[in-house]
């Protein structure tokens, strides 16, 4: 009865053992990243760079839609431009100037890997004047809660 | 009138004439007259060494921080501008004493964030010769400062001037009472409003800011360019045995090689010249204890000596600059490059680091190599296919950087040997680069020069093959 056991208890670890090892497997250098922006911001550029990492080989788009909707309640992404593509050599890294427009931008980036499985990551751009931005900072900052939180 | 008297006041005349005429010959001597001519000579070498002592690149920082912002590197024409403007700003710190302390390297990078003009110079050019520009030798900043490489102007000018010396020492150059100049800032608010190529720090993931474009939209050209020096016509040929031999042509023994080359032995071998076949001349004198005791004295006896035997291009600039040793005696080296259609012009050549080199002991020259091309009136060979950015190109050549990496001893895993590599890379520009190869006429092209530690590598930037590499001591 013991030796039963013994023998579940140590066919069970083994399991355990072989799910966890193969749970390290998974590397994030493997799939598609990107570095610059690395979450949807607010600039006044209107050609951004944009750093991206994937695997060697991978070939990259970059499709920009943006938002031409005048109600501001509602978004009406439309594509702005060509497809760009870029290529993943062996840097594993890639570098693109993006051409934005003023308002709301979506970014869609997508990597087809050399086994021709794909990811897509988005970023939403919003591209303002210098004026605006440091308006819009300025008036977040001076609100009394936000306040109070960078003093606490 | 008596003849008598006619005999006097023609002799009185006489008498009062040459009376005076002794006095001019005696007061105003000849030395005069040949000391104006030498001022009037030496404020032409004065022009030419303000000129020459320049900035071999300029580059405007549009700000926005070290790793995400983006600068661009002048050509020739906008430098000009620019270098007037930081002329007027610099002024100041050069005649007055401003407050200097040295900084980290990390504060500088703090500034190149910021909106800036950098101006480079050439390698090992002492903060006099540039102290020289403004009249002033014996500045606060030549007698603190040994060696300006880089000087840093921020286009918000609060008083303060950035430069970097030997070996990245960097010193901050405090006026109190400055003047706000705004030329450069307002240069800049005018230049951002058209297109230009911009240059991105795209290795700051390794901690390296060099800078590179990520892409290059202009189509430059292949030019066609021509020696100065034609070897095959015989007028030419007599024309530098006169400049060279002060027209003592009996004791002059011509020989001309197979290749096409000739070569002029004056007396015993005392001077030698030699034109090649493509039209490099090099002239070697033997000299013997002879000094040189300032480095301004030496440059303008270089700049006389060129001016008077070869070819000094409108856009040449000091290089390099280097004190030198043959037995008894001490001088200088320089080296001096210079433009063709905006970018700078880099040589494949064993024997010439510069296309202009020459060697200075005291008064007398000991060797002076020119090299110098000249833009023909042709039709530009103009591509379709846009040029390769630098980073794409380094990335296609990974292998020929890796060998070179790997004779340094340092062999690292897979993983991050390619940023070792890139990490090492430590400058990256245009230039129109000159094989040799043809005789006198030759195509130039546009090429990538990376520099990485001691080695220099040329990639056709179109199609990003490799065209020449050398390793620099």
């Amino acid at each position: 009865m013991i030796k039963r056991l013994l023998y579940c208890t140590a066919f069970v670890l083994l399991i355990i053992g072989f799910t966890s090892i193969s749970a390290f497997g998974n590397e994030t250098d493997e799939k598609l990243q990107v570095i610059t922006p690395d979450r949807n911001i607010t600039t006044d550029n209107t050609e951004l760079m944009f750093e991206i990492t994937a695997p060697e080989g991978t070939k990259v788009f970059i499709q920009v839609y943006h938002n031409n909707s005048i109600d501001k309640s509602k978004e009406n992404y439309v594509v702005a431009g060509d497809a760009i593509e870029l290529e993943i050599g062996a840097f594993g890294r890639g570098w693109q100037e993006v051409p934005l427009r003023r308002g709301k931008n979506k970014v869609e980036i997508k990597g087809v890997y050399s086994d021709d499985s794909h990811d897509t990551i988005t970023r939403i751009i919003t591209v303002q004047e210098l004026k605006e931005v440091k308006e819009i900072f300025e008036k977040k900052v001076s609100e009394p809660d936000i306040l109070q939180n960078i003093i606490k | 009138m008596s003849r008598e008297r006619l005999k006097t006041i023609v002799l009185s005349i006489l008498v009062i004439m040459s009376i005076l005429l002794t006095h001019q010959i005696w007061l105003y001597s000849p030395n005069e007259v040949l000391t104006s001519k030498a001022l009037s000579n030496k404020s032409h070498t004065l022009e030419i060494r303000e000129n020459i002592i320049s900035p071999k690149r300029i580059i405007l920082g549009f700000g926005g921080g070290i790793q995400s912002g983006f600068s661009t590197i002048l050509s020739h024409n906008e430098m000009e501008e620019v270098w007037q403007y930081s002329r007027r700003v610099l002024e100041d710190y050069f005649i007055l004493e401003p407050e200097i302390t040295e900084i980290s390297a990390e504060d500088y990078t703090e500034y190149m964030g910021l909106r800036h003009v950098e101006l480079e110079f050439g390698d090992n050019i002492s903060s006099v010769l540039v102290s020289s520009i403004f009249n002033n030798i014996d500045s606060k900043i030549v007698r603190n400062i040994r060696e300006i490489n880089k000087i840093l102007i921020p286009s918000i000018n609060k008083g303060s001037i950035f430069i970097v010396g030997k070996d990245n020492n960097t010193f901050e150059i405090k006026l109190k009472d400055y003047v706000e100049d705004k030329s450069i800032n307002d240069f800049m608010i005018e230049y951002e409003a058209n297109g230009f190529i911009k240059y991105y720090r795209l290795f700051s993931f390794v901690d390296n800011y060099t800078l590179m474009p990520p892409n290059f939209y202009t189509q430059l050209p292949k030019l066609t360019v021509e020696s100065v020096l034609d070897v095959e016509k015989d007028q030419v040929l007599q024309h530098q045995t006169e400049i060279f031999f002060d027209r003592n042509l009996d004791f002059v023994r011509i020989i001309k090689e197979t290749n096409g080359a000739v070569v002029f032995l004056y007396g015993y071998g005392e001077k030698t010249l030699r034109i090649s076949p493509t039209g490099r001349l090099e002239y070697n004198e033997e000299i013997s204890n002879e000094s040189s005791t300032n480095v301004i004295a030496a440059l303008d006896t270089a700049i006389d000596f060129i001016d008077s035997h070869g070819v000094i291009p409108k856009t040449a600039y000091l290089a390099e600059a280097k004190q030198i040793k043959k037995g008894n005696s001490s001088g200088y080296y320089f080296g001096f490059n210079y433009f063709i259609d905006g970018y700078p012009v880099a040589i494949s050549s064993k024997n010439m680091k510069y296309p202009i080199e020459i060697e200075v002991f005291g008064n007398c020259i000991s060797s002076y190599k020119s090299f110098v091309r000249t833009p023909m009136l042709l039709p530009n060979i103009t591509r379709l296919e846009p040029i390769r950015p630098p980073h794409k190109v380094i990335e296609s050549n990974i292998d020929i950087f890796e060998i070179d990496t790997v004779k340094d001893g340092n062999l690292l895993e897979e993983m991050n040997k390619n940023n070792e590599i890139l990490r090492r890379i430590n400058s990256i520009q245009m230039v129109y680069f000159d094989t040799m190869e043809e005789k006198r006429r030759q195509i130039v092209v546009p090429a990538w020069q990376i520099k990485v530690n001691n080695q220099v590598y040329y990639f056709d930037s179109y199609k990003g093959q490799l065209l020449y590499k050398e390793a620099f001591n």
